[in-house]
């Protein structure tokens, strides 16, 4: 039992990190980024075909492949969304729009990569196993989780003590108020969209090992698994995705302890729950109307 | 069009798909004065409102400020250049403070000597803050929603309803305090339904009626005017 909720903070950390972006993303954006999981599958690759490649250490491989996806991520939105915006209906095209990005990255990574799962089968986080209170614990789930940590309290620092986190919660609020405010809302959602997909870049990178490999057709569930986590937490709130991550990971692996033929199911489970019970999600204030 | 007029709107036009909200509204507001516009629900009020503060582009028409064609100008960008508005339902920072709503703003100004402390003082919100916005009742939330506007010291200030569910006393208060700016300087277009709060903050109104202007003039004298009692009063 220890153990099993031990590794259940240690991955609901990991699965924080997954959801974090898309949650900063639907956040400013109102939109969900049905294509977040794609964005984890491409880190995922990176860090695979880096590691193969060069022998480049993963924690390097989360940084590079954190800067570029952010990158790509500012040119994407500018792109995308704008012209998204003006449309009657922004919420329902992003979807599809999205969805349709989700199924182009793929496609392109089968193409790329092939339909076989790839990882990294070297201990390049060491051998030894590391300790916590008296149970032992892979040192890469130990690593992930610290690194998640890292990751969630830069996107809190970011949000809560610099001048443009103040500005990205003003557009969450209100983008209204904030673009009457002097606030270029584009400027700052286009930010925070692409800290968005470099989180989930960044989470990817750790993939191979939290997850155990990776294949073109992951970005789908992982949108799915994302999309718990945060609804659980809190829609449009990044911070109650820590809570959404932790009662996931917790959730899950006594799932995977006790009944594990049921784990598969557990995502879906606990957002028909959520949905059904407190549609705000656990530690949500009221930031949707439907 | 007079050479002391701030905002100029010529011949503006708003449609919706099928639906013209606006058919060619033409009005001016000099500098330091204070245009009162009224109207029944649906007349066009607010989205003249929202095509000034560049919420909307107009189908038509142009928006001048201080001579200069600012139509189309995105919201921040009317913002930097002096254009302000408070909105009819406010949506504060929820999750930010008093203070930090007032801050955001501040910290966005390209124009303010302003400090957040003193626009909070004069609208009488020192002591909230550091309250959550969210947690404020509707009276504190449009006080806010006029110093997040203040703190950008904004030219030309657009008041949506300021007044609307506000009591006898708050009105009183937020009129007072609406005066004191124009002594300021600030010029105001201020959008109404309570004509007695509008006869104490305006100079002249204008009366729109189905997307046009149908009257412009004193308060006292659109009351007998045939066609503004046709429209408020059914004939």
């Amino acid at each position: 039992m220890l153990y099993a909720l031990i590794a259940g903070v240690l991955f609901g950390l990991y699965y924080a990190l997954i959801g974090l972006g898309l949650n900063l993303t639907f956040g400013v954006l109102r939109m969900v980024n049905l294509a977040h999981g794609d964005f984890v599958m491409i880190g995922g690759f990176a860090a695979v075909t880096a590691f193969s490649a060069w022998h480049l250490h993963p924690l390097w491989s989360l940084v590079l492949a954190a800067v570029l996806i952010f990158a790509v991520g500012i040119g994407l939105y500018y792109v995308l969304v704008p012209r998204i915006a003006t449309t009657k209906d922004p919420e329902m095209i992003s979807l599809v729009l999205f969805f349709g990005l989700s199924q182009v990255i793929e496609a392109l990574a089968v193409m790329q990569f092939g339909n076989n799962t790839q990882s990294i089968y070297e201990p390049v986080f060491g051998k030894a196993p590391i300790n916590i209170l008296g149970q032992p614990f892979p040192a890469v789930w130990v690593v992930s989780g610290l690194v998640s940590l890292l990751a969630l309290l830069l996107v809190y620092l970011y949000l809560y003590r610099t001048r443009i986190g103040y500005s990205t919660r003003a557009v969450m609020a209100s983008r209204e108020e904030a673009e009457v405010s002097g606030i270029s809302v584009h400027k700052v959602s286009a930010i925070a969209f692409a800290i968005g997909l470099g989180l989930a870049a960044a989470a990817g990178a750790l993939a191979p090992f939290m997850l155990g490999g990776i294949t073109p057709d992951l970005g789908v569930g992982l949108t799915v698994t994302a999309f718990a986590v945060i609804v659980l937490g809190s829609l449009g709130n990044p911070l109650g995705t820590v809570a959404g991550g932790l009662i996931y990971g917790i959730a899950l692996m006594l799932m995977q302890t006790y009944l594990p033929s049921w784990s598969a199911l557990l995502p879906y489970l606990l957002l028909l729950l959520v949905l059904l019970i407190k549609p705000s999600g656990l530690f949500g204030r009221q930031v949707r109307s439907a | 069009m007079s050479s002391d007029a701030l905002l100029v709107v010529e011949g503006v036009e708003k449609s919706f798909g099928g639906f013209q909200a606006l058919r060619g509204v033409n009005l001016q507001v000099p500098k330091g004065g204070a245009l009162g516009l009224v109207g029944p629900n649906g007349s066009g009020k607010t989205t003249l409102i929202n095509i000034i503060s560049g919420i909307y582009a107009p189908t038509a028409g142009k928006v001048r400020l201080g001579g200069q064609d600012v139509t189309g100008r995105l919201p921040h960008q009317l913002s930097h250049l002096g254009v302000n508005r408070t909105f009819q339902v406010p949506k504060p920072f929820g999750s930010l403070t008093v203070r930090q709503n007032v801050d955001v703003a501040l910290g966005h100004s390209r124009r303010s000597q302003r400090k957040t402390d003193d626009i909070l003082g004069f609208l009488d919100l020192g002591q909230l803050a550091d309250r959550e916005a969210s947690s404020l009742n509707t009276a504190q939330q449009k006080l806010l929603d006029l110093g997040r506007a203040l703190a950008t010291d904004p030219q030309l200030l657009l008041v949506d309803e300021l007044g609307a569910g506000l009591s006898p006393g708050d009105l009183d208060l937020v009129a007072e305090k609406l005066n004191a700016l124009r002594k300021e300087g600030i010029t105001m277009l201020v959008v109404e339904h309570l004509l007695g709060f509008l006869a104490k903050v305006t100079d002249d109104v204008v009366v729109m009626n189905a997307g046009a202007e149908i009257f412009f003039g004193k308060l006292e004298a659109a009351a007998k005017d045939p066609k503004v009692v046709e429209v408020f009063l059914g004939g």
